[in-house]
């Protein structure tokens, strides 16, 4: 990873002013629409760094979305609006909080295990709340009113306007893209991207590599939370799927798609998946026979995603190269 | 006479009902070259591990410095000073030469795994792995991805990459194999010249380089000592004569 | 808890985990000889299950349902290796777990519009379906203990088959030795078909004689996938003793949570898992770490 340039940050400021743009352009449906895919773009991108960066694929990522989101409805006032800075912060932590339990006992397995003991210990979580009568049971709970920052009677951010909500969740992927990508520029990004390439190196030089991957794990769900405050606080409803193993598959699928190796890669992963979801879904009954045939074709023809697939569309020779050299950008750090 | 800087009493490590390694006890003093030769599957390549922290024995004590390390872990083990290569290359292949000096040099130095600074714009860092290379001599090859070098390069970069983290102990796992006559003469000269500051110990089987540059010896079998001392006492013990070096010396 | 009523609990839970056998010895065979992690290998349960519903139905007799689920779904295995499988061995973890993720929705949309997404029901022929007297006043359904026998019976198959034969040599060896295999003149491809065919096949199977004792439902194979996930990480990957391990002991212990402790007992097979992960990572005979 090459260090922030303030040309970089030119760009990201220049792209995220474009896209605060956008609820002034098209209609209300793409806002929200626009607004679930950097919310499952800032999930994607946080569940990358522990993937693509830490060489860790964890299957229980939508477990600490969900847990977010549930923490959100459950500490909310049922009538009243509940207050974004209280709120956040403890959503976050929680779903912190529980991935620092399932990374301690997790992280003493390597490879497949580690995918196996991650999806069992998120579908535990899913138990909890689809067989408790706590989080509303397999019916889930409401989010009558949605939250709001405020300074004594003045309002300054009411999560109920779409635009306001919009530009939030764009705030959420922006900080998202800027703290992975900083991070993976420090000494602490060089010592987990080494742990990744190789293990036993890491270890021989010193670097305690299971701190690394804890310390990464803890931070990925963290941000995997944010995206989980805010996709509950979109609907306004938050249910057991929410925390499934099937919406981990699904972001590990935009991840793969968008590349693993790039921290922007998973939100354009989230575009495609999700715009080809809405798709499939307004032509197709049984679209899931569908879905689940491209993420098979993607697998065994564009295992690199979407690079794979601009190569494969004959782009290649023109998109091809600066795509590798920032992968091998990436790959030094 | 100087201090030990390493010792192991009575390592033994078994695998199911094999025992790999039995009663191992030997030291490693400040700035001397030792030795550790014997025939395939003595027991050299496990004592390697013990002594890095790969593996944990079942029996016996490690002490470094005079302290117990047996539980200590390798990345712990680093941090204490014991630097080690590996018997197959162990480097970052998809990064520069440089960089995987920077990372080496990064990891045993005090913010190692900090998250405000950028890891590329450390001067300190920078100058550690580019004294590493140097001494190595790889100083001109820094932009060089690590992956396209030779194979004797490749080890040469294992053994700047071990520099980098400034041991006190190096730990070098048949550094020499599969390295064609020229690599191999330089690579010893290279060992030859660590053990200012710093003692080595080695696991060799290239028999020539050995007494060129060891200092001591000790002989394993079976997994057990069998004979330690001063290169001129070891090669006229007739133990070592029958078991082991008749053998070499045939072969050479 | 009297003695009757344990007997019975004892009977139950012992039922259950060697149904979970089943299911998680072909998990743990096709992880430990293809090298492959097939999160798909819970649909083949409830295929297996609608397999056994429909065959059942459709011809009148419960030996066709049952050994027709077990054929058909050894024939899709045979078919799904060589299309797709196959072109995993050596890929990463991440390929392998998107790929079967793909092929639990084609797999389960298939279901959908060939047998539908209602609840059903399979029914049992006269002479399973009596009780046996177990005291004076508790009986036994015939047809949990005839379940019971007949998975120990498999159980007892597959274990001759790995003690005794070739391809149980390989099962042994593990995955990692594939140059000894090819040294015994074992023809690797097609080993790797069987074994991908049987433990889907396996998975059906269960599925297809729990059809009976449980309703027949879409989402039935995703908790039966993260419990033989559980069993594997108990027992060892690509360790079939462990898997009996493992299967046992979450029969015992959710058959007698749900006795003594209702509200906690779906969590307590996780905080066995935990335990296991905290005193042997590698599981209860997987190989030690070197």
């Amino acid at each position: 990873m090459q260090p922030l340039s303030s040309r970089t940050h030119l760009a990201l400021l220049a792209a995220v002013v474009a896209a605060a743009m956008l609820p002034a352009l098209v209609p209300d449906y793409y806002v929200q629409f626009a607004a679930k895919v950097l919310i499952l773009g800032t999930l994607a991108m946080a569940l990358n760094l522990a993937v693509g960066f830490g060489g860790l694929v964890s299957l229980c990522h939508a477990a600490f979305f969900g847990l977010a989101g549930y923490a959100l409805v459950l500490l909310a006032p049922e009538y009243d609006a509940p207050s974004l800075l209280l709120t956040l912060p403890l959503a976050v932590a929680i779903a912190a909080a529980a991935a620092l339990v399932i990374g301690l006992l997790s992280l003493r397995t390597r490879g497949v295990y580690f995918i196996m003991v991650t999806l069992a210990f998120g579908e535990m979580l899913f138990f909890l709340f689809h067989d408790t009568p706590f989080g509303g049971g397999s019916d889930g709970l409401f989010l009558y009113v949605k939250p709001v920052l405020s300074v004594g009677e003045t309002i300054l951010v009411d999560l109920d306007n779409p635009v306001t909500f919009y530009l939030a969740a764009l705030a959420a992927a922006a900080g998202t893209w800027w703290l992975i990508r900083h991070l993976l520029s420090t000494p602490f990004g060089d010592a987990l991207t080494a742990a990744r390439d190789n293990e036993r190196r890491a270890l021989a030089l010193g670097i305690p590599v299971i701190r690394v991957r804890l310390i990464a794990f803890v931070l990925s769900a963290a941000l995997a939370g944010l995206a989980g405050y805010l996709s509950a606080a979109q609907f306004g409803f938050v249910a057991p799927q929410m925390l499934g193993w099937h919406l981990s598959a699904t972001a590990l699928v935009m991840v793969v798609l968008g590349g693993t190796r790039r921290v922007a890669g998973p939100l354009a992963g989230a575009l495609v998946v999700t715009g080809l979801e809405e798709g499939l879904k307004y032509f197709i009954d049984d679209w899931k026979l569908v879905y689940g045939l491209i993420i098979i074709a993607l697998v065994l023809v564009a295992p690199g995603g979407l690079q794979d697939l601009a190569r494969l569309a004959g782009l290649g020779r023109r998109a091809g190269t600066p795509a590798l050299n920032l992968k091998e950008a990436n790959n030094v750090g | 006479m100087s201090a030990d800087v390493l010792e192991a009493r009575g390592l033994g490590k078994r695998f199911g009902g094999l025992a790999a390694c039995s009663d191992v006890s030997l030291s490693v003093r400040e700035g001397e070259v030792h030795a550790v030769i014997g025939p395939n599957g003595a027991g050299k390549s496990t004592l390697i591990n013990l002594l890095s922290g790969d593996l944990r024995p079942t029996d016996g004590k490690i002490l470094l410095d005079g302290r117990d390390v047996t539980a200590s872990g390798p990345h712990q083990r680093c941090q204490g000073g014991i630097g080690r290569s590996y018997q197959k290359t162990t480097i970052f292949p998809e990064r520069t030469v440089f960089d995987n000096a920077r990372l080496a040099a990064q990891a045993t130095r005090p913010g190692a795994l900090a998250m405000r600074c950028d890891g590329k714009r450390r001067a300190d860092v920078r100058d550690a792995a580019l004294a590493a290379l140097a001494e190595v001599g790889l100083e001109g090859r820094a932009d060089t991805p690590a992956r396209s070098m030779s194979h004797g390069e490749q080890r040469q970069l294992e053994v700047a990459m071990v520099l980098a983290t400034a041991p006190r102990l190096v730990l070098l796992d048949e550094p020499l194999a599969g390295m064609g006559h020229a690599e191999a003469r330089r690579m010893t000269g290279l060992i030859a010249s660590l053990k200012a500051g710093r003692s080595v110990l080695l696991v060799e089987h290239d028999m020539d380089a050995v007494f060129a540059i060891a200092d001591r010896l000790t002989v394993m079998a079976d997994g057990k000592v069998i004979a330690s001392g001063t290169v001129d006492a070891v090669r006229r013990d007739p133990v070592v004569r029958a078991a082991y070096l008749g053998e070499a010396e045939e072969v050479a | 808890m009297d003695i009757g009523t344990f007997a019975i609990q004892l009977l139950n839970a012992v039922q259950y985990g060697l149904v979970l056998f089943l299911v998680a010895s072909g998990l743990t065979l096709v992880f430990g000889i293809l090298g492959v992690i097939n999160l798909a290998h819970g649909v083949f349960y409830m295929l297996g299950a609608y397999l056994a519903w429909w065959l059942t139905v459709a011809t009148g007799n419960f030996a066709v349902g049952i050994l027709g689920a077990f054929a058909i779904s050894f024939l899709v295995g045979m078919a799904l290796e060589s299309v797709f499988i196959r072109r995993l061995y050596g890929r990463d973890h991440l390929s392998q777990v998107l790929l079967s993720f793909g092929l639990i929705l084609v797999v389960d949309e298939l279901r959908q519009m060939l047998f539908g997404r209602d609840v059903q029901s399979v029914p049992l022929p006269e002479w399973l379906s009596g009780s046996l007297p177990l005291t004076d006043v508790l009986n036994y359904p015939v047809y949990r203990i005839v379940v019971s026998l007949f998975c120990l019976a498999i159980a007892v198959a597959i274990f001759l088959v790995i003690r005794r034969t070739r391809i149980g040599m390989v099962v042994r060896a593990g995955a990692e030795n594939r140059e000894m295999t090819r040294a015994l003149g074992i023809p690797f491809d097609s080993v790797n078909r069987y074994v991908f065919a049987i433990g889907i096949a396996l998975a059906a199977l269960a599925g297809a004689v729990i059809a009976p004792i449980s309703t027949v439902f879409p989402g039935m194979g995703d908790g039966m996938l993260i419990l033989s996930f559980v069993v594997v990480v108990l027992g060892g990957i690509g360790s079939v003793p462990g898997a009996a391990i493992g299967a046992l002991l979450i029969g015992l212990i959710d058959t007698f949570g749900k006795v003594f402790m209702p509200e906690l007992a779906g969590i307590l097979v996780y905080v066995l898992m935990a335990a296991v992960l905290i005193v042997r990572p590698t599981g209860i005979l997987g190989k030690r770490e070197v």
